[in-house]
């Protein structure tokens, strides 16, 4: 087995305004009518709130792949993980929202040393 | 395990610019109208300076970002690397890839091992690894076929969504040997250059009952991939003279995208970064010969090139009798272009991809992680143009720069 199927739910708020500021990072993708948009995210965002968020799910499926000692006597060797994200931007807040995906916007790859 | 986050938080700030890439560069335009707008450096400039600027802020954001992560040096198991995407709104605006939609750049980190480069497979990093691959040769027997085969299948069943073994066996068993078919006469097409056909991929959905499909279905319950490899560029002649047997069309078909490739002006940038993959979707024409696919979404495999070290491009070839590319759309319906247009797709399409690989950062050695692989989506248009992808279009061929990677 090449990769393993993780759930965790995320949610990721983000309260955007239409019109950037001068730092601010922008951020696109498609509206509910499959158009596209940008939004406008606090530069902050991904120092403050996404690295914390990306260390904390790192930690938990690297944490999570080191208990599972009983993968080690099966045939077929555990080796690789790859959890995608998906980056929700709305406007309104959503509550548990959960997307994880295997082709996601942000791919995180874990390795066996 | 479950995390409940939620983040709010308002900006009030002057307004600015958000980097925007030429108009030229996502719309079908010529290669020698966007040459002139915005790959020399008279015109245009202040635009592409612009989009550099605000091209290496995102790339110094999600550096900054991926240099916060903790990494616990006592675990078994490491984040290795991580794939980020950067999108293109319908006007050209660049930025981090939101929610919906396809990426115009994927970018890939690598963390280095103890501060040194890492060195990782490169297929291992762009392939899906959630599909099984089927790996097929052309030398493999009908019984090492079946050996191949077997586990796949019997992977499947275990899964509980396939009951019936012996139908997906032999749907997936006469699959295979179509496949065969393909690739033997790929690895007979003749040598034309510096670039060569290395890796060839079908996708297929294999629903309940074990009924297999070329596309994924919704329905599907399961999905694999075949997959046949070379592994390096064989010992096969340049083609200096007449062929002494009739090429087969799909053995013209990989030779001639091989040598329209060598029409790329620039494959090596300061930073480390090469241009020396690119992935094209292909369909099959009513004959059966591959023909290349409009969108990747639809196509039915994927074909991957890749630029050999040694330096060729001197030689004097034997015309390849070719003359141009079926474009099929997902209606079946195709459109023909001419070697010459294609060839000017890909130098626009490289040249578009060289601004992104040139601008890159250098290798900073104490950093943790590593941009290694930029690969960038390219739209086909009806018309035979080309251009980088917007989160509305289709991608339909794909161009890698890579830097300290094994391929």
């Amino acid at each position: 087995m090449k990769y393993f199927f993780l759930l965790i739910p995320m949610a990721l708020i983000t309260a955007c305004q239409p019109n950037g500021g001068e730092n601010s990072i922008p951020v696109v993708g498609l509206n509910q009518n499959g158009k596209s948009q940008v939004q406008f995210v606090d530069p902050n965002f991904l120092g403050q709130k996404l690295t914390p968020l990306l260390t904390n799910i790192s930690d938990k499926v690297s944490s999570s792949l080191d208990a599972h000692e009983t993968l080690e006597s099966q045939p077929w060797e555990l080796s690789r993980v790859t959890v995608g994200l998906k980056l929700e931007t709305e406007f309104e807040v959503i509550e548990d929202v959960l997307e994880v995906e295997n082709e996601g916007d942000i791919e995180l790859r874990f390795q066996k040393r | 395990m479950k995390l409940l986050i939620g983040f709010l938080f308002l900006t009030q700030m002057a307004f600015a610019q958000m980097a925007t890439v030429p108009t030229e560069w996502i719309e079908s335009s010529s290669y020698s109208e966007a040459s002139r707008k915005s790959f020399g450096l008279n015109q245009g400039r202040d635009e592409i300076t612009s989009l550099q600027k605000g091209y290496q802020n995102l790339i110094g954001h999600k550096s900054g970002m991926l240099e916060k992560l903790s990494g616990d040096e006592e675990k078994k198991w490491y984040l290795q690397s991580i794939k980020t995407e950067l999108g293109i709104e319908a006007k050209g605006g660049l930025g981090i890839m939101g929610a919906g939609g396809e990426a115009a750049l994927e970018l890939i980190w690598i963390r280095k091992k103890n501060g040194a480069k890492s060195f990782v497979s490169f297929n291992n990093e762009i392939d899906d690894q959630g599909t099984e691959a089927i790996q097929i040769s052309s030398e493999m027997s009908p019984e090492a076929l079946k050996a191949e085969i077997e586990p796949i299948v019997d992977l499947a069943l275990k899964t509980s969504k396939i009951k019936k073994r012996a139908f997906l066996f032999k749907n997936l068993f006469n699959r295979a040997l179509e496949f065969q078919k393909t690739i033997a006469e790929l690895e007979n097409a003749p040598s034309m250059g510096p670039w060569y056909a290395y890796k060839y991929q079908m996708e297929l959905g294999v629903s309940v009952e074990g009924h297999i499909t070329p596309f994924l279905e919704v329905g599907n319950a399961l999905r694999l991939r075949m997959e046949w490899w070379k592994l390096k560029k064989k010992e096969v002649p340049l083609m200096l003279t007449q062929p002494t047997q009739n090429l087969s069309p799909n053995a013209k078909f990989v030779s001639a995208i091989a040598q329209d490739l060598s029409f790329i002006d620039q494959n090596y940038f300061q930073n480390g970064f090469q241009l020396n993959c690119m992935k094209v979707g292909v369909g099959t024409s009513v004959k059966g010969n591959l023909v290349i696919a409009k969108a990747q979404a639809n196509a039915k495999g994927s074909i991957f090139f890749l630029r050999h070290e040694e330096d060729v491009l001197n030689q004097k070839l034997f015309p390849l009798p070719f003359d141009g590319y079926s474009l099929q759309s997902k209606d079946q319906s195709t459109i023909e272009v001419g070697r010459h247009q294609f060839r000017q797709a890909i130098r626009k399409s490289s040249n578009i991809l060289s601004f992104f690989a040139r601008h890159a950062p250098e290798d900073e050695g104490d950093k943790k992680y590593e941009l290694n692989v930029i690969e960038a989506e390219f739209e086909l248009f009806t018309n035979g143009g080309i251009g980088l992808v917007t989160v509305e279009g289709n991608a339909g061929l794909t161009l890698f720069a890579t830097r300290n990677v094994i391929i």
